[in-house]
């Protein structure tokens, strides 16, 4: 805690002084019986007789007593909210520890399970305060639905609006009509050859990491079936690699319909192993926390900014009492006259 | 500098020619209880006549009223003694300086004694000794006299000491006059009795006290009140205090009411002036009471 104005109360004390002077030099000349200003009456001890007049006389001085401290506590909590107490300290802020891209498979094959997929990303994404998130979606190719951002209201948001889409095409059988207002998902997801390409997939979602020169903890949540139709131009196995190459962790969901231990998710769990990561069932209750829980034990690395001084003012006990005496001195004042 | 006098009489005309000039005759003649024998002439009756005064036989006679009247055999002596002390230059009840009051009080009785062909004197008490100025009849001397009062009468003058100046008088007061006394407004000290008893005897005696002004109210403006005495001021916050004031108005009460009781036991002529305008009226009722009931 320091004084921006340290010279404040020492302008206050002497203000105050000099307005004391001035009253004491004004009112000596005022209170004499000569002056036109006062009434020059004979016999006033007949009045200071009274015993009323005394118990008077005693209740104004303490009132005047009590006036006297409260106002010393008014100029005092004043002089310090006007010299200004601040509090500085050094502060580099710290954004983003963690990059998690979530990866989703839109394909016609997990229509049905793209929901419950979403609502697994909006719990996981809710585990995490300060990790960047992004949601890419692909089925022939890939498509960021919105870049790395820890901006989770507008992330949980961009989830539920995909997942109302993903709802209601399965429950229509096809892909809605995104004039009607949901989410497209088939805008730029059909053009490779073939659909549910796993690898092309993969790898799009592990060159979604920017920074890519700083050392920082990324995480894939991929969820696919990996049920494959058609061409990729990298396969899941290649695309294991480069993830590898690029210490991206891989974490898989697939739906478990048919159990996990089918070929093809038996190659998913095979892979995301090999990246670090590990498969999970989409019925897994613990899934989501598991994933948090992985990540977050990931040794994160801090984006760090430049230190700034940051002053705060801090007038808080000061003038609150300064106000409350303020009051009091209005209060005791009222009082006196009346 | 101005002169004193004719604003006195101007005042004294003014409330006079409401009823008539005469009237002030006929009231000053209250002062001087019992007459002279000696017949001078008759005139007609005018409002404020003494109703004894009346010639019976002659006014039925004539058809209209006429009122006997008689030779003064002597000149009197009216014999003012005024209290100019400190406290007489504070402010009275009707917030003008009681010292103005005084004046006019000396003004108006001195004016009426001139008229009727008495002599005006005067004692006082300033820078510590009494002062004496013997009786005459000119109404130059009456103007020396309210302009003694004015001068002497000063908020830096010593405190008044009535009775010290009341026993001087009755030490050195041999021929018998008629005593006007302007006093402060004052609870009368205990030794006051014996000097006004002695004085009683000898002279005409009339008390006026000047009211003092109400600590509490003021004079209605905002001023602050200070005690001449030693410039004790009187804060305002115990002046706005209702049960104070309530006390203070008793004790007020109680004071003009043992005022009134002392000088009626030593059947002493005593009227209370606060204020300018109501020296006159107060003064001619005091006469007017002293030919009715002889106090």
């Amino acid at each position: 805690m320091e004084l921006v104005f340290g010279w404040m109360p020492f302008a206050l004390l002497g203000l105050v002084v000099a307005a004391f002077a001035v009253y004491l030099i004004v009112s000596r000349g005022r209170r004499r019986r000569g002056d036109s200003t006062v009434l020059a009456a004979a016999h006033v001890e007949r009045l200071f007789a009274l015993p009323e007049y005394r118990k008077a006389y005693r209740r104004g001085r303490v009132l005047f007593a009590g006036l006297l401290a409260v106002s010393l506590f008014a100029l005092g909590g004043l002089a310090i909210v006007a010299a200004r107490p601040v509090t500085t300290d050094v502060v580099t802020t710290e954004t983003a520890n963690r990059d998690i891209v979530l990866c989703l498979d839109v394909s016609g094959s997990m229509l049905g399970d793209d929901a419950e997929v979403l609502d697994q990303f909006r719990a996981i994404a809710k585990g995490f305060s300060g990790e960047r998130i992004s949601l890419v979606i692909w089925n022939a190719s890939a498509v960021q639905v919105f870049p790395l951002t820890d901006d989770y209201s507008y992330v949980d948001e961009q989830l539920k609006s995909v997942a109302d889409a993903a709802a209601e095409a399965d429950r229509l059988g096809y892909y809605p009509d995104p004039q009607a207002g949901s989410f497209d998902l088939l805008s730029g997801t059909l053009l490779g050859s073939g659909s549910s390409l796993i690898g092309d997939g993969l790898a799009s979602c592990v060159l979604r990491f920017d920074n890519t020169e700083s050392e920082r903890s990324r995480t894939v949540l991929l969820a696919t079936d990996n049920e494959l139709y058609g061409d990729p131009l990298v396969t899941l196995d290649e695309a294991s690699r480069f993830a590898q190459e690029r210490k991206v962790r891989v974490y898989a969901l697939t739906p478990s319909f048919l159990g996990i231990s089918t070929p093809e998710k038996r190659e998913l769990q095979q892979e995301s192993e090999a990246t670090g990561g590990k498969l999970f069932g989409l019925d897994d209750a613990r899934a989501a926390d598991e994933i948090v829980k992985r990540v977050l034990a990931d040794q994160a690395s801090k984006l760090k900014g430049t230190p700034r001084l940051v002053v705060t003012d801090e007038p808080g006990g000061a003038l609150v009492v300064g106000i409350l005496a303020v009051w009091l001195v209005a209060f005791i004042g009222w009082r006196m006259r009346t | 500098m101005a002169s004193l006098l004719p604003r006195v009489k101007s005042r004294l005309f003014i409330h006079a020619n409401r009823r008539t000039t005469n009237l002030l005759d006929g009231a000053y003649a209250s002062l001087h209880v019992g007459r002279s024998l000696d017949f001078d002439d008759l005139r007609v009756y005018v409002p404020g006549d003494q109703v004894e005064d009346i010639d019976w036989k002659a006014t039925a006679r004539t058809g209209q009223p006429l009122v006997k009247r008689y030779l003064q055999t002597r000149r009197q002596d009216v014999l003012f003694v005024v209290d100019t002390g400190r406290g007489m230059a504070a402010v009275a009840e009707g917030g003008e300086a009681k010292r103005d009051i005084a004046i006019d009080i000396v003004g108006v009785l001195g004016f009426l004694s001139l008229r009727h062909g008495d002599s005006v004197g005067m004692i006082t008490h300033s820078e510590g000794r009494v002062r004496i100025r013997p009786p005459k009849s000119t109404e130059g001397y009456l103007e020396s006299l309210l302009r003694g009062i004015r001068d002497e009468t000063t908020l830096d003058g010593e405190q008044s000491d009535i009775t010290e100046l009341l026993g001087h008088v009755s030490r050195v007061l041999r021929n018998r006059g008629i005593l006007v006394v302007v006093a402060d407004d004052l609870m009368p000290p205990d030794d006051l009795d014996d000097t006004l008893k002695a004085l009683g005897t000898r002279h005409e005696l009339l008390w006026i006290t000047v009211a003092d002004l109400d600590l509490i109210s003021g004079d209605g403006s905002r001023r602050q009140i200070v005690g001449v005495e030693d410039d004790q001021l009187i804060p305002a916050i115990f002046r706005s205090d209702r049960k104070l004031r309530r006390l203070y108005a008793e004790a007020a009460t109680w004071r003009v009411d043992s005022q009134r009781t002392f000088f009626t036991r030593l059947a002493v002529s005593h009227a209370r002036v606060g204020r300018i305008e109501s020296v006159v009226p107060t003064l001619l009722n005091l006469l007017r009471r002293r030919s009715r009931a002889g106090i």
